[in-house]
């Protein structure tokens, strides 16, 4: 038995060989040439015209073609959203709304999360098919701009004046290569919001804006029992090893992502401080690590007092008019002013967008739900549920003039603000980064090794990718 | 076998016998109770995640999330189960996993009956190349394939539809279910069939009212192992499926957990849980008897 | 709306049923020709035509889902491919950066290694265990043993697992919260708790080091010492716990291993261990040398299927780790990294030659397991 499996192997590979071989000068062989025509296929879920089978036997099989469906589906795939908030209110109020103009319009959810987000995305531009409007984060411009529909002829000035209407930093985050490629939809800064109740029962008075305040409030906020952590002095958006916060903190240093040439700064000085600081910080709150996480929370950290700081947007925080608001109070980023006398703290600003595929077959009414979906009122009740900024000045109204919290973000925003764009091949890099960092942080390795690999292998990406020869 | 050298009389025997059994009697209702006890421990080690999901499922969301463990829902609630029952689109997961499973299980089942009686109840030439050539694929990880297929089917256009994960099934995918197929008709005497083929029967007649019949047990079991596979299936529905109207049970349930969130809707998570794995365990109590049957078969004989 | 989905996919079914019909008949035809060239009598021709038609369900299925895909692989694994664009042929590239380079590949291998060196013998022990205890015929055995199988029935499904997320938590999760009250009432279960935390952590940081190439963190464990008392197994959290929570809920699922183990046991016969009774051997002695021995053709037939099982391992770490990127690369497994190199960054060439990676690893090892079987498998008492 065991010979045959041999000799049934053993050709099997010889085939392959052979393929491989004589693969390099055939074209690929494909599957599909059995597949008889396949003109364009039309979307399943909307209209089942099954092609031609192969071989096809008896003509009684086939299945009688359905009347021309006259209605359009339109899918929009969507990443920022909170479940039984902003999903029905697109369900139940938008689309509805949408369909009086556009009776014939069916439109479609598929709801993502930033874990899935890239593979869901690849698959759609992989097939060539998929959602009509995607759900793009702050930095993707740079990765799919080519595959992006231009949507000028639709969204730009003339055809839709609304347009001027949104703050010029948020469109240039979804320009590319002189074209609009989408819209802008929320606009969410991120800071360092804490309990001051909570930070004076340890003696502190505000909340942490250098290196060392920020260790001196982590080590003294946080409290450990019986070998699990019950309350951390900060939490950030992810867990302690926020690759975004590291570029905040890069940045805010004065340092930069990239060189002139191309190639990535992991060598840098500002690069290394940072993360050594961001070690410091979580020895700080884990002395070592033996600490188990904090329990699931029940509400926002800084609500039910598991988190004395946090790092992020107001996603995380209560909501904007929670009574709770009046006990929290702000930093906008951390300094090292020891060693970076012209350190400034700064304030990522995210500002997430909707774009259109080339692929999609519906670009035009794709853009005209995104003009109904940006209109002033839209866009001000969407973001009200996220505690982000509507990315259009006329919908600044209602609770961004009227709650303490969105006027403090909105002025840090004006003074530290910066986009978090220009980073190049984010998914693979943020990959990099996560995987690096969790390995020094749990001391599976030391500064200089994570730092090497981080720069090594984002170099590698980034030649992969054509950014650096 | 081991040899005998010394075969002891039946009175040497029961002499022996009930000398054990008055010293050991004490021992033995140690022995016992002990056993029941690790039997007992084991067993509710075993089914503790079912019971934690059931827990889960009727906690409120305080509860669920509480600083301190709760282990019984104060008030145990069905807000969960009326939540998800009313969520569209965990119903219509739950309609695609029941088309799915159905319509593969189906079709594989009997492409496999078919295949099974080529390797098992007919003489050709090249069978013997042919079943070896199947078995090697067995080892082939099925991951493996599922880049090129995704190619294949991308090309074809199949990508977002059901397509994928039903219609490979209907080629008699799965070695194992062949295999296993295959050794319970090569136990049906040769006789039946022999006569029957003499009467001028076909061999699409016999395989119909001989061999599936007296087949039944093993048919029990391939399809009960089918659908467990089916129904749990989460990689090959992840890649091909995409939409969320077409997601499967296992793809919808996992797509419930938002990492954004910081809390999360665990008894309604739970509640889904529950709703997914009653079938299994339905047809896992009916079929019982065939599953063990089969897995046995499948492991000895070879 | 909500159909079209379904009749579409029903509509290929019967147009596949009819061209396995057509193509089997045609398969049948050939198959027949060829006999009757090479002078079959009428009897063996029907046959041969009536068994290629039969089994030509699966030699089309073959053709068109596993051959073609096969030799597409192979030649991808040679080419840089990105969908949509065509592959470029980079030789041996991708295999030369994966043995030499990736660093996250190598972690996976060295993941799939542990878990086949540790996770595998732990499955089998316990597996025989319950076999042996089930093997008391005791009353209720079938409860038992259905409570033992359910696992492997319920042990794939995302929901299932999602449970045991929950579970797991190392703060509040059920596991660790048990842990903790028994700890504190019997101060035996908590010294067993911290030998335990021990030796995982040891073995871990090893293997850890093992990927690394530095063992610092070995170092620091065992500069710290023996766990102080509050100290619990840190699960999901930590890149130390990754492996042996898939571990554990391997050891959770050995339910079909342990049939396996019942009904070779059930074979075995009751005259045997009679004959050694009278000869005075002890339990254990006839453990040791009538039921392990005749055991062996099943703990090869376990240790087979549960290598392969094991090497192919993906939805416990997939729905485990999904969300925790942090300690992801503790859990990688060879073809969870497949699955993300080929569908989270669409590298198809990539993943193609991972896969073949795998499979040479598959074949290599289940001939090795062949090859040595004949040093202690026995299929009868020597």
């Amino acid at each position: 038995m065991v010979r045959r499996i041999v000799g049934v192997v053993l050709i099997f590979l010889l085939l392959g060989v052979l393929v491989a071989c004589a693969g390099q000068q055939a074209a690929t062989p494909t599957p599909a040439e059995t597949g008889g025509q396949q003109p364009e296929q039309p979307t399943p879920t909307t209209a089942p015209e099954p092609t031609q089978p192969p071989e096809e036997p008896t003509a009684t099989a086939a299945p009688t073609e359905p009347p021309k469906a006259e209605p359009v589906t339109l899918r929009v795939m969507v990443v920022d959203y909170i479940p039984d908030k902003t999903d029905t209110w697109l369900e139940q109020e938008v689309v509805p709304a949408f369909q009086k103009e556009y009776p014939n319009v069916n439109v479609e959810f598929t709801y993502v999360n930033w874990g899935t987000l890239d593979e869901t995305v690849q698959g759609y531009f992989a097939a060539g098919e998929g959602a009509d409007i995607l759900n793009l984060g702050s930095e993707y411009i740079a990765i799919y701009g080519d595959q992006l529909a231009p949507l000028n002829k639709y969204l730009g000035e003339e055809a839709w004046p609304d347009i001027k209407q949104f703050v010029p930093a948020t469109l240039d985050t979804v320009t590319w290569k002189g074209e609009l490629r989408g819209l802008p939809w929320l606009t969410a800064p991120r800071a360092y919001m804490c309990r001051v109740d909570l930070l004076q029962e340890v003696g502190i008075d505000k909340p942490p804006t250098t290196f060392a305040e920020a260790i001196e409030e982590a080590e003294k906020a946080t409290i450990i029992e019986d070998g699990a952590l019950k309350r951390a002095g900060i939490v950030t958006t992810g867990r302690l090893d926020d690759w975004q916060e590291y570029i905040a903190l890069i940045w805010s240093l004065g340092g930069e992502l990239y060189k002139d040439n191309g190639e990535p700064t992991f060598d840098s000085q500002e690069a290394r401080d940072a993360l050594q600081f961001m070690y410091d910080r979580r020895r700080a709150v884990y002395p070592d690590e033996t600490i188990a996480d904090l329990p699931p929370a029940s509400g926002s950290r800084l609500a039910d007092g598991t988190a004395v700081c946090i790092w992020g947007n107001l996603w995380g925080a209560p909501p904007v008019d929670d009574p709770i608001w009046e006990k929290i109070e702000f930093s906008p980023g951390l300094t090292y002013p020891e060693k970076y006398p012209d350190s400034m703290p700064v304030v990522q600003v995210f500002n997430d967008w909707l774009a259109v595929p080339a692929y999609s077959k519906n670009v035009e009414l794709a853009a005209e739900f995104l003009k109904f979906l940006g209109s002033a009122e839209n866009l001000n009740r969407y973001n009200k549920d996220f505690g982000s900024f509507p990315p259009r000045q006329d919908a600044w109204t209602g609770y961004v003039q009227e709650t303490r919290p969105m006027q403090i973000m909105s002025d840090l925003m004006n003074q530290y603000g910066k986009g978090f764009a220009d980073v190049r091949e984010s998914p693979k890099f943020r990959e990099i980064l996560q995987r690096e960092m969790s390995a020094y942080f749990t001391d599976l390795q030391d500064l200089d090794t994570t730092l090497e690999n981080i720069q090594r292998d984002y170099t590698q990406v980034l030649q992969d990718a054509g950014w650096i020869e | 076998m081991v040899e005998k050298a010394y075969e002891p009389s039946e009175a040497e025997l029961v002499l022996l016998q009930s000398r054990r059994q008055r010293s050991l009697k004490w021992q033995e209702v140690v022995g016992r109770t002990g056993l029941y006890t690790i039997l007992v421990a084991g067993s509710v080690v075993m089914l503790f995640p079912l019971a934690w999901m059931v827990l889960t499922s009727m906690k409120t969301y305080e509860e669920a999330n509480a600083p301190q463990l709760v282990w019984i829902p104060e008030n145990p609630q069905l807000t969960a189960y009326i939540k998800i029952l009313n969520d569209m689109d965990f119903l219509r997961a739950y309609a695609n996993s029941i088309f799915v499973t159905l319509l593969a299980v189906g079709g594989t089942l009997i492409s496999v009956a078919i295949v099974a009686y080529a390797f098992s109840r007919i003489e050709w030439p090249g069978r013997n190349f042919v079943f070896f050539l199947m078995l090697s694929t067995m080892m082939i990880p099925f991951q493996a394939l599922i880049v090129p297929q995704y190619v294949f089917f991308n090309k074809v256009g199949w990508i977002g539809t059901f397509n994928p994960i039903t219609i490979p099934g209907f080629f008699a995918g799965g070695a194992a279910m062949v295999f296993l197929l295959r050794q319970f008709m090569l136990q049906i005497p040769k006789e039946l069939s022999e006569a029957a083929l003499i009467d001028g029967a076909s061999h699409l007649q016999i395989w119909w009212y001989i061999i599936l019949p007296l087949s039944r047990p093993a048919l029990a079991t391939v399809s009960t192992f089918l659908f467990v596979a089916h129904w749990n299936a989460l990689l090959a529905p992840l890649v091909y499926l995409q939409t969320k109207s077409l997601y499967t049970l296992p793809v919808y349930v996992a797509s419930l957990v938002n990492p954004q969130q910081t809390v999360q809707p665990w008894p309604t998570i739970m509640a889904a849980s529950v709703l997914t794995t009653a079938p299994l365990i339905i047809a896992f109590l009916f079929a019982q008897r065939y599953l063990i049957g089969g897995i046995v078969l499948s492991g000895t004989k070879g | 709306m909500m159909w079209s989905s379904y009749l579409y996919t029903l509509a290929w079914a019967a147009i596949t049923v009819g061209f396995i019909v057509v193509s089997s008949a045609a398969v049948g035809l050939v198959a027949r020709l060829v006999a009757r060239m090479r002078g079959a009598t009428l009897r063996q021709q029907h046959d041969t035509f009536a068994g290629y038609a039969f089994a030509s369900p699966w030699i089309v299925g073959f053709l068109i889902f596993v051959l073609l895909p096969v030799l597409a692989s192979v030649y991808w694994s040679f080419t840089s491919y990105r969908l949509p664009n065509p592959p470029q042929w980079v030789g041996l590239q991708n295999y030369v950066r994966l043995l030499t380079e990736d660093r996250d590949f190598r972690a996976a291998l060295v993941n799939t290694f542990y878990l086949v060196v540790f996770g595998l013998p732990a499955q089998m022990v316990v597996a025989l265990m319950l076999a042996l205890l089930l093997n008391q015929h005791t009353r209720g055995e079938g409860f038992f043993r259905m409570a033992f199988y359910l696992p492997v029935i319920l042990g794939l499904n995302s929901a299932v697992l999602l449970a045991w997320v929950l579970m797991f938590n190392a703060n509040t999760g059920f596991v660790n919260v048990s842990l903790r009250a028994l700890g504190a009432k019997v101060p035996l279960v908590n010294w067993l708790v911290r030998a335990f935390i021990y030796v995982v952590e040891l073995t871990n940081a090893f293997f850890i080091g093992l990927q690394n190439g530095n063992y610092t963190l070995l170092q620091k464990i065992l500069a710290a010492g023996f766990p102080p008392p509050h100290r619990v197994p840190l699960w999901l959290q930590s890149p130390l716990w990754i492996k042996p929570s898939i571990i554990l809920l391997l050891v959770w699922s050995c339910g079909s291993m342990m049939l396996i183990y019942l009904a070779a046991l059930n074979g075995i016969p009751r005259e045997f261990y009679e004959a050694a009774a009278v000869d005075g051997a002890t339990k254990w002695q006839r453990f040791r040398h009538i039921t392990l021995p005749l055991l062996s053709p099943a703990t090869f037939y376990n240790l087979v299927v549960g290598m392969i099982a094991i090497l192919q391992l993906f939805e416990q770490p997939y729905v485990l780790l999904r969300d925790s990127p942090t300690v992801a690369r503790g859990g990688y497994t060879v073809v969870l990294y497949l699955w993300r190199a080929t569908f989270r960054f669409n590298e198809v060439g990539y993943g193609a030659a991972i896969s073949w990676i795998l499979t040479v690893i598959i074949l290599i090892m289940t001939l090795a397991q062949f090859k040595l079987q004949d040093r202690w498998v026995q299929y009868e008492l020597r």
